[in-house]
């Protein structure tokens, strides 16, 4: 603008000279001037044309000063203005006049003013221009605009400064634009240097230009350390040559490139590498120009490793299931086996290969019916009553699993005969506790079932021999019975009828016929007790025992009392001893305990004075009895025969027994679980001994 | 013979048994006096008329002498019915049996019975025990009328 202003002034100038030239000419020519009128007129056509082009210029100057955007101004050299054209009141919001005589820097807020006023006199004192000066000014409205002013300053002839000359710009939406530019700038920086992932930029030969502080964090070097390095130096061969590769596509197709992320690895300070997921864009300037690259680094090392531990862990769950010799198999929660064992393969004749990555699990169990299996019902969470309806009866929740179940059934596909099968299956959860599958183990019973089954039988079988038993045991008591009350009948009638017969005809019978009575009468009295013995004998083997506890002084004294009471001619001197209680039968052990002192008062017949003891004596599980007598004794090597039915030793008739005493003794303490035996001299007399278990009962 | 003057109904299936209590009761005087029945369904329709009759049909004996294994009705049946009716419960049952069973014992016991006597094999000792039991519960106790 004042380039137009010097323009016209210039012309001016050079119109002033010509028409100081034209005078001179006239001055000159005066006598011609004189010579023609004609040739005056001329000459002030011409000037009146110079004088029109003149006034052409000066209007033109004036439009190019009022239409101009900025505004233009002088001042003289106190700096108060002398001119100002008319845009000020568009911009400053003042009028032209209203200006004149106040400063530069009347406008501006008072900071504002000194700061200018500063450069003004610097300038002014070395007559220097002002150049691209930005400055803050209060409109009358109080509004800040900032103004960009350029000014030459004016100088008089002698070189004196005599004022300021120039154009001020309105600039205030520059500036703000620039401001806002400037916030947001900042406001980036704030957000790239506290973001924990590292925010960087590449120009188009992938030298890094920016880089955020938390390279530092992750990579152990400063910003300053990478900027201005090529990517290449930040990578080994082998990533570098997947990740140059994506930066190289994006270059080349970046007005289509949108973004990639991807993960790699980079190297640290220390040379190692670090696991990095980048993301990436395109960096276009605002014409669409490409610049380079941009994106973010984010350190993924905790989530590899955690990646890493869940590898490990599902690796170790592979291990287990495919190392166990328990048929087992994993299914993931969308029913796709992930492991089927080695021993399934086994069991099932379906090869892991063919199954793993499959939904076949039934395929090995029903063959016939795709259905699903234990595992699939715990993968879906199966209610109790949906297993229930699945496998009743043959199911129960695991006692010792936590949401587990097992069951027990038989499977015909299975081998040749089909097989049991006892199966389990856990749900598989992650940290969560949502399940992420299921692991199911099957064990071929088939054997246990088998062995169960016989087990069955045998027990079925031995229930069978009670039973037989039972009723052998129940015709030999009528057995028993009826010997006891028939055969003991005719006895009586034998005895009796003899007995009558020597009573009534006593006077008519002789010796001999007498003796034969009477051998009579005997015989049938031996019998009679042999039948009692044998009685004895046979109940002492069979029937229930009834365990009581018992005072065996009390058993052993009322005996000894009753056979004092028979044995009236005879000079017995009994010695009992302490003898404690036991638990025993009752019945039996009183049987024992009779059978010994017969046996002692029997085998001490002819003695001067018998001498029976009884005694007992606790020992360590066991109470140990005794009946000792001074009788005549036995020879040590038959020691073994006093205990067999029916067997005597002795052939003297007064010893004569039925030999069913001691085999009775027997036979009853062995069902207690005791032990009997004998020690003996021949004349010397015999002891007899019998055990019987302190406190367990020894069941038949 | 007059059914009041009977003092003694043996029930026993054995003659030889028969004659040989008869024999030791003779023995022992009491010989008119013994009324003999041969199975339990005797016995039961010489108390009470007839097996199913639940009113005394005499005054009754002083002592019933029972053995136990009897044709019919066996004698624990019969002690039954004797020690269940009202009326026949207070006749005296002694047991005379060959039977030295415990089980015997203790059911004729359970059962109401008097006494339970073994019979001995020998005569002589039958005869004592035949004698005891007569001078017992003829001579000796006294019932209520």
């Amino acid at each position: 603008m004042s380039k137009s202003k010097n323009n016209a002034s210039g012309e001016l100038k050079r119109l002033q000279e010509e028409i100081a030239r034209y005078k001179k000419k006239l001055e000159d020519n005066k006598w011609a001037s004189k010579k023609t009128n004609e040739g005056i007129r001329a000459l002030y056509k011409d000037l009146e044309k110079m004088h029109e082009t003149l006034q052409e210029s000066e209007e033109r100057f004036k439009d190019i000063v009022d239409n101009t955007t900025d505004w233009i101004w002088e001042v003289d050299k106190d700096m108060k203005y002398t001119f100002a054209s008319g845009k000020v009141n568009e911009i400053l919001g003042c009028e032209s006049k209203e200006l004149i005589g106040k400063t530069l820097f009347d406008l501006m807020p008072e900071s504002e003013a000194e700061r200018i006023g500063e450069i003004f006199k610097k300038n002014a004192s070395e007559k220097k221009p002002i150049v691209d000066l930005e400055n803050w000014n209060l409109t009358k409205e109080g509004k800040r605009i900032c103004l960009l002013t350029n000014g030459i300053p004016l100088l008089s002839k002698s070189g004196e400064l005599m004022g300021y000359r120039g154009v001020d710009k309105d600039i205030t939406d520059c500036k703000k634009a620039d401001e806002s530019l400037k916030k947001s700038e900042e406001k980036f920086r704030l957000i790239a240097e506290n973001s924990i992932d590292c925010i960087w930029k590449l120009d188009t030969k992938l030298r890094f230009t920016y880089l955020s502080p938390s390279v530092e964090r992750i990579m152990g070097f400063k910003p300053e350390q990478w900027v201005g390095t090529k990517i290449s130096s930040h990578f080994k061969k082998r990533e570098f040559l997947k990740v140059g590769v994506l930066a190289a596509k994006a270059i080349a197709n970046y007005k289509t490139f949108t973004h990639v992320t991807f993960e790699t690895k980079m190297l640290n300070s220390k040379n190692e590498e670090v696991d990095v997921e980048i993301s990436s864009k395109v960096l276009l300037d605002s014409q669409g120009k490409l610049i380079g690259l941009q994106g973010i680094t984010r350190d993924i090392t905790e989530r590899k490793q955690a990646e890493e531990n869940l590898r490990n862990s599902e690796r170790k769950l592979s291990q287990i299931v495919n190392g166990n010799s328990i048929p087992a198999l994993v299914i993931d929660n969308d029913h796709v086996i992930t492991n089927w064992n080695n021993a399934l393969e086994q069991l099932s004749g379906l090869s892991t290969i063919d199954m793993v990555g499959t939904k076949d699990q039934w395929k090995a169990f029903y063959p016939k019916e795709q259905r699903c299996i234990l595992a699939d019902l715990i993968v879906d969470n199966a209610s109790s009553e949906e297993i229930d309806a699945r496998y009743h009866g043959k199911y129960r929740k695991s006692p010792l699993v936590k949401e587990a179940y097992e069951a027990e059934d038989f499977f015909l596909g299975l081998g040749d005969n089909g097989k049991w099968l006892n199966f389990s299956a856990i749900p598989l959860k992650d940290t969560n506790g949502s399940i992420i599958g299921a692991i199911e183990t099957l064990q071929d019973i088939t054997e246990r079932k088998n062995a169960e089954d016989k087990l069955k039988g045998a027990f079925q079988e031995i229930k069978m021999h009670e039973k037989k038993l039972e009723m052998v045991n129940e015709h030999l008591d009528s057995f028993s019975y009826s010997v006891s009350h028939d055969l003991r009948a005719p006895l009586r009638a034998i005895n009796g009828f003899s007995q009558i017969l020597l009573d009534t005809y006593g006077d008519k019978v002789d010796d001999e016929m007498r003796h034969y009575l009477d051998r009579i009468s005997e015989g049938a009295q031996k019998m009679g007790r042999l039948i009692d013995d044998l009685l004895s004998f046979s109940r002492s083997t069979r029937g229930e025992m009834k365990y009581e506890q018992m005072d065996v002084e009390k058993i052993v004294n009322d005996l000894v009392k009753a056979h004092r009471d028979i044995e009236l001619d005879r000079d017995i001197e009994f010695v009992v001893n302490p003898l404690g209680t036991v638990e025993a039968d009752k019945v039996m052990l009183k049987v024992v305990f009779a059978n010994l002192l017969q046996n002692a008062i029997k085998f001490t017949i002819g003695r001067e004075k018998t001498c029976i003891e009884i005694g007992g004596e606790q020992k360590e599980d066991h109470i140990q009895f005794y009946v000792k007598d001074n009788g005549i004794g036995f020879d040590m090597k038959y020691k073994d025969k006093l205990f067999e039915a029916f067997q005597q030793l002795q052939t003297d008739e007064k010893f004569m027994g039925s030999g069913i005493g001691l085999a009775t003794v027997e036979r009853i303490v062995s069902k207690h679980g005791g032990n009997v035996w004998a020690e003996g001299e021949v004349d010397k007399g015999s002891t007899f001994y019998f055990t019987l278990p302190s406190k367990t009962h020894i069941e038949e | 013979m007059n059914e009041k003057e009977i003092e003694i109904l043996l029930v026993e299936d054995n003659r030889d048994d028969e004659e040989l209590a008869k024999i030791a009761l003779k023995n022992n005087n009491i010989t008119n006096k013994i009324q003999v029945v041969r199975d339990g369904v005797e016995a039961l329709e010489y108390l009470f008329g007839s097996v199913d009759s639940e009113t005394l049909k005499c005054v009754g004996p002083t002592v019933v002498l029972l053995d136990l294994k009897l044709p019919k009705i066996d004698g624990l049946g019969v002690l039954r019915r004797i020690k269940t009716n009202p009326l026949s419960k207070k006749i005296p049952v002694v047991v005379l049996t060959s039977s030295s069973e415990e089980k015997d014992l203790v059911e004729s016991y359970r059962l109401g019975a008097n006494s339970y006597i073994c019979k001995p094999v020998d005569f002589n000792q039958f005869t004592e025990v035949v004698r005891q039991i007569g001078s017992y519960w003829l001579f000796l106790n006294k019932q209520p009328s």
